[in-house]
Order: C-alpha cells, then structure tokens, then sequence
C-alpha cells in the first residue's frame, strides 16, 4: 500500500488556562527570559491544559474517518490544527494533497453581495481558482436550489437558501481531504440527507473525508473506521461498531464523562442554576445507563442555585437517535418558591413504562422558569440512554415505541 | 488516482521565515475577487458615492490652509498653499489608511481566520490595493485644482513634470511601509491590546513629525538628518517634487535611508505577522 495521505504524529496542542493580562504577561516575560538563558520561574504547570496529547493516527486514501469522543476530549482543537487555523505545540501531522475544511458554513459569505459573486468569493476562499468554479457553478447551483435568486443579494435570502447554498459551494470543492466539522447539524432533514448522500458520493470518488459529529447515527452511515478521543488522547482506532459501542456503554466513561461535564462551566445556559448531579438509576437506585425493555427508568438530580431565582421546572426531553424529533418530553415544576444562592434541591423523575424499543437515545435535560427563563441546558452532553433486549426475549422491535396491543377480527371470509 | 499536487506539514515552531509565499501565488484570484469586491461595494448604498473622498479631501486641505497658512502663517515652500495642502493629505492619507488596514489585519479578520485557511496576506494586501481606488480620486482632484490654478495664473510653474512616472515607485514605497508598521502593531496587539491603543496616538504624533502640513525647508538645517530617520520625510517631500515641481528632501540624502528603513520594516513587520497568524486564533 501506498503512504497514507494524512500522517499524524505525536501531535500535541498545550494552551495556557486563565485570562491575559499581567498575570499572563509576567510569565510570557519568564518565558523569553528562560529562552535568553535566565534564572527564572517556570510557568506554573497548573496553568496548563493539554488540549491534545501525543495523539497519532493516520487515514489511507478513499477512507472516511470519523472522530468521536466527549465535548473538550480535543476534537475540534485536532480539526483546526488539520485545517491550519493554529499550529500544534509538538508533534507533526502529514498531509499528501489538497486540503478544503469545513469548520463552518457560509465562512466568508458576504451579505452586500449576490449569490453568484458569493459562489465565486467562496468558493476562492476554499482555494478553487475561476476556471473550476465555472465548471461547478451550474451544478452548485442546481445543488442548493437558489434558482432564479443567484442574481439577489444574499441578505435578502431566507435563512435556508443561504444555508444550502452555503453548503453546496462546500460541497462542490474538489479537494483530496475533505474535513468537516458538525456543519451538517444545519438545514432541514431533507437537506441534510441530501449532503449525506453527498458526503458518501465522494468517498466512493476516492476523496478523503475526516469527519466530527455528534451524531452517531451519521457516523455510522459515513465511517466505516472511527477514533475515539478522550481528554486529548486517543482511546482506541478501529472499525465504528466496536468503538462506537466502547463509546457508548463503557459506565466508566460514563461516570468520567459525567463528572466532567457536571464540572464544565462552558456549557449553555444562563448559569443562575446548575445541574449539580444527574444519574440514570433503576428502581433499586442502582446507577446505570443500559435499561431492559420495559424496565422503569428513574432520573435522579440534584441542582443548585447560583443566584437567586423565582422558581425551577425541569424538562426532560428523549430524542431519536438522529436528535431530530423528541419522542418523550417531561416537564416537572419542582418549585414555585424562590430558592437562594447555594440552596440545593434534590429530585427525581421516574418514567414507569418508558415503552422505548431497544436503542441509544440522546437525552436532552433543562432547568429554568416555569415562563422558559433558561438556567442550564446540557444537551447531549450526558451518555444517551441505552434500551437492549431481555437475554430471554428476542423478537424483531420495529418503530421507536413499544406498546401492547390487542387484537379482535370482526368478520374473515 | 493522479499525481496528489502538494504536500502539507504541520508541525510545531516552523522557521520564521516560512512565508508560505508559494500558497498566495495559488490564491491569486481571490486577491482578485476581494479587490473587485472592494471596488464593487465601496460606494454602495450612498447617494454621494465618492464624492465624498473628494469633498474630504478638499475640506481637509481649505481647513489647512487657513489654520496653518493663513492663521499660523507656515511656509509652504513657493507652492500655492491649498494646493501644497492637497498634494501633503494625498500622500498621507494613502499611507494612513493601508497602516490602518495593516494594523487590524488579524483583528478584522478574525471570523474568517479562525474558520478556514487562506494566505492571511491576502486581505491586508487586498484592502492595500483596494485603497488606490480613494487613492486616485484624489490625484485627479489634484490635477483638477493644478489646471484651475493655471488657467488663474497664466505664468505660474507649478505643476508635475516628466519625473511623474516615478509616481508609483513612491505609490509603492508608502503601501510598503505602511502594511509593514500596520502588521507590527496587529501582531503585536493580538495578545495584549494595549498596542492598539497606542497606534492611533502613534498616527498623530508620526503626521506633524512628518512634512505633511509644513515644508522640510521650514526645519532648521541642523535638525533635518533626524527627520531623514523617518521615511516618510522622502515619501511625502517626493509627492510634492513629482506633483508640485520641487521640494527640498527628495534627493537621495532622504531617499536612501527612506528605502532602507522602509524595506527593514516591511520585512519585520511581514516575518512577525506571519508567525502571529500560525496560532492567534488561540488569544483572541
């Protein structure tokens, strides 16, 4: 076999935590005096986060290669690093041919400006030069349906003609890799299988494709080989099912994950409350986030207030495995009283029959005012729920919900 | 599959001098389209359009002539004083604005940087090239007022005469020196902004220890090599010799050390943007 065309190696990428400002300066200070040979401190090792740790892999040519792991395990740092946004601090990555991410779409769209100038403006941002855009500019497009609006400014475009149009010039780009960063979370659903349609087109085109989701269904459509990242080091490469699975049930990671994200103070939401603790438990207050069939599932939280607040109501909202639609959705008031700063309020939501076919179910957890006030949002951030099948029962489980049914014939010839 | 056209490799402290010129020579047509963009949507969505770079140009230089010629009673050194005051603001306001896009290059472009790769040169240099536009609206205004000028005074020797063709040398030279302060300035303030602050203070002080409103002639002699350290010194005395006729610091005494500091800075300026723009996306 030939080289592989992305090469990583040893790459590692260290950011210094906290604000810029003299702090940050004295130690740029100690820094440069370190490098003139000086005594001087070395910067506190505390102040450091290694965003990405001594992390290899590398893609053959024609492969889709999915990356996969936890908000901050460092995959959208080794995207930008791929992409040449920023430089690693150690290490070295290969790239053999041309190189087009999509961190973003419509980076570079200008609103004073027609679709068509857009297409041409874009599209030379992504490095094509006129000659290859004339030749796509046709099937752009067709591809993003903008029609007889190619000569209208794209300000006065609908939010989804500038979506797909802003898509189809990213899809159009003819490099040798092709990175692609959630960017596929936009535009409806039949837009997006349309780009999923195209994303697949392209690798059986020999085009390269390094591709970050969330969305472990997409995943498991377009990769058939995936990495696992884990707090900046990789956890395991291999084929998507089996890591998918490592990804997805092993409790451990579950409970790491869990803290970690309980930790973050980065995630959404106004932070007048938080949700301190959540755990998925079964009816004897056993944590765990695989549930049989049938089996009554319990959400234990605690929260805590940061600032004063008026009142809580939680919701809890069960998605299909594409997060697309919900498919359950409980809201709770848990109070209608203010709580105050450090007051904490300890609950839970059982669903009996949760009627769930087996499957990985993305959980989406809410807590703010009875008037949709948000205080804290963590969405997909925790581990999905997991529904499998009793060892004893095996039949085939169609639709997404589970529910008795009783028959009567009332006339049969 | 073909021969893979290039070759990428990402790794950690680069040589400074690693310029990636070769990518900008490939992303010439966006220079193109960024320029034409400029040109295109410059003027729009007003109803004067680029009247008003002449009306500012030409309210610039009646306020001069009056606080500075009239009032303060400066030498304009045998040169029609509005006239004098409009050659001074053209060379100046070029130079001016292609610092300003130079020193909030990174800044400016932080959406687009930070999510897709392209030679960062491109837009500085773009918005540089972009800015001859104003750039020569002025000149015209300029030429405009010489021919009035000369149509009032039959026998005046004001004027450009056949060295005008070195004009874009000197075009040039200001567009270099000003990108290449412009980028020490954005670099320099992408993890501390203090530097920012500074350059508009910076820009004031640079014009009145410039010849722009008052002639290098009007400078005691023993003090004239200190100005010959400031290149713009030649570059504006030089607008006045190729546009006016003559001047007094546009002989190689300025000349020579005006180039030598204006490539010195160029290079400094465009070796530390370029190793400011391999991470900056993680300061800002």
């Amino acid at each position: 076999m030939s080289n592989p065309i992305i090469e990583v190696e040893n790459l590692s990428k260290r950011y210094r935590l906290g604000s810029i400002g003299v702090g940050s300066f004295l130690d740029d200070l100690r820094a440069l005096g370190r490098k003139l040979k000086l005594p001087c401190k070395k910067t506190d090792p505390d102040k450091e986060f290694l965003a990405l740790d001594n992390v290899s892999f590398s893609v053959s040519e024609g492969e889709a290669f999915g990356i996969i792991g936890h908000n901050g395990a460092g995959k959208s740092t080794l995207l930008k690093i791929l992409s040449r946004i920023t430089e690693p601090t150690g290490g070295q990555a290969i790239i053999r041919g041309k190189v087009s991410s999509l961190l973003e779409v419509g980076t570079g769209f200008n609103e004073e400006m027609t679709g068509r100038e857009n297409i041409y403006l874009n599209g030379s941002i992504y490095g094509l030069n006129r000659n290859e855009i004339d030749e796509q500019f046709e099937s752009i497009v067709e591809f993003a349906h903008v029609g007889k609006f190619i000569d209208t400014p794209v300000k006065r475009y609908s939010s989804g003609m500038f979506v797909r149009l802003a898509f189809a010039v990213a899809a159009h780009l003819k490099p040798d890799v092709l990175i692609v960063d959630e960017v596929l979370a936009v535009g409806d659903l039949g837009f997006q299988k349309k780009c999923m349609q195209k994303m697949q087109n392209v690798t059986t085109g020999g085009m390269t494709i390094l591709f970050v989701s969330h969305n472990l269904q997409m995943i498991r459509q377009l990769c058939p080989k995936c990495m696992l990242l884990e707090k900046g080091k990789v956890i395991s490469i291999g084929k998507t099912s089996d890591i998918l699975s490592q990804y997805v049930t092993s409790k451990k990671k579950y409970l790491s994950c869990l803290e970690q994200e309980m930790q973050s103070e980065r995630r959404r939401g106004t932070g007048l409350a938080r949700f301190s603790k959540i755990s998925y438990q079964n009816t004897e207050g056993q944590e765990k986030t695989k549930f049989f069939l049938q089996e009554p599932i319990c959400f234990s939280f605690e929260i805590v207030a940061k600032e004063e607040i008026a009142s809580l109501m939680v919701i809890i909202e069960i998605k299909t495995e594409n997060e697309q639609e919900k498919i359950i959705c409980a809201s709770h008031e848990i109070t209608s009283r203010p709580l105050k700063p450090k007051d904490r309020v300890q609950f839970s939501i059982t669903f009996d029959k949760p009627n769930l076919s087996p499957g990985s179910y993305p959980i989406y957890f809410w807590a703010g005012t009875s008037d949709h006030f948000h205080f804290d949002i963590l969405d997909n951030l925790l581990p999905p729920l997991e529904i499998g099948v009793p060892p004893k029962d095996s039949g085939t489980f169609r639709g997404l919900v589970q529910t008795s049914s009783s028959l009567a014939i009332h006339s049969l010839p | 599959m073909s021969q893979k056209t290039q070759k990428v490799i990402i790794k950690a402290n680069r040589s400074l001098w690693d310029l990636e010129l070769k990518d900008f020579f490939k992303y010439k047509d966006l220079l193109y389209l960024l320029v034409r963009r400029d040109f295109v949507t410059s003027y729009k969505q007003t109803i004067l359009g680029p009247i008003w770079v002449i009306l500012q140009a030409l309210m610039g230089s009646a306020v001069f002539t009056v606080v500075f010629g009239n009032i303060a009673g400066l030498s304009t050194d045998g040169h029609p004083a509005f006239l004098f005051y409009l050659c001074g603001t053209l060379a100046w306001q070029y130079f001016g604005s292609v610092f300003g896009v130079g020193s909030n290059a990174l800044q400016s472009n932080l959406n687009l940087f930070a999510k897709v790769y392209f030679p960062r040169l491109i837009p500085p240099i773009g918005q540089a090239i972009s800015s001859l536009l104003n750039f020569l609206i002025q000149l015209i205004v300029l030429f405009i007022a010489l021919g009035i000028y000369h149509s009032t005074n039959p026998d005046a020797v004001v004027g450009p005469r056949g060295e005008v063709l070195l004009l874009p040398l000197l075009v040039f030279q200001s567009a270099l020196l000003g990108l290449g302060m412009g980028f020490i300035i954005s670099a320099a303030s992408v993890k501390y902004r203090d530097l920012g602050r500074l350059a508009g203070m910076f820009t004031q002080f640079l014009m009145y220890a410039t010849p722009v409103i008052y002639p290098i002639s009007e400078i005691p002699e023993r003090y004239r090599p200190l100005l010959a350290w400031n290149p713009l010194t030649f570059i504006v005395e030089s607008y006045r010799h190729l546009l006016l006729g003559h001047s007094t610091a546009s002989t190689l005494e300025y000349g020579i050390p005006s180039v030598i500091i204006t490539f010195i800075i160029f290079l400094f300026g465009l070796v530390l943007y370029n190793k400011t723009q391999r991470s900056y996306v993680d300061y800002v």
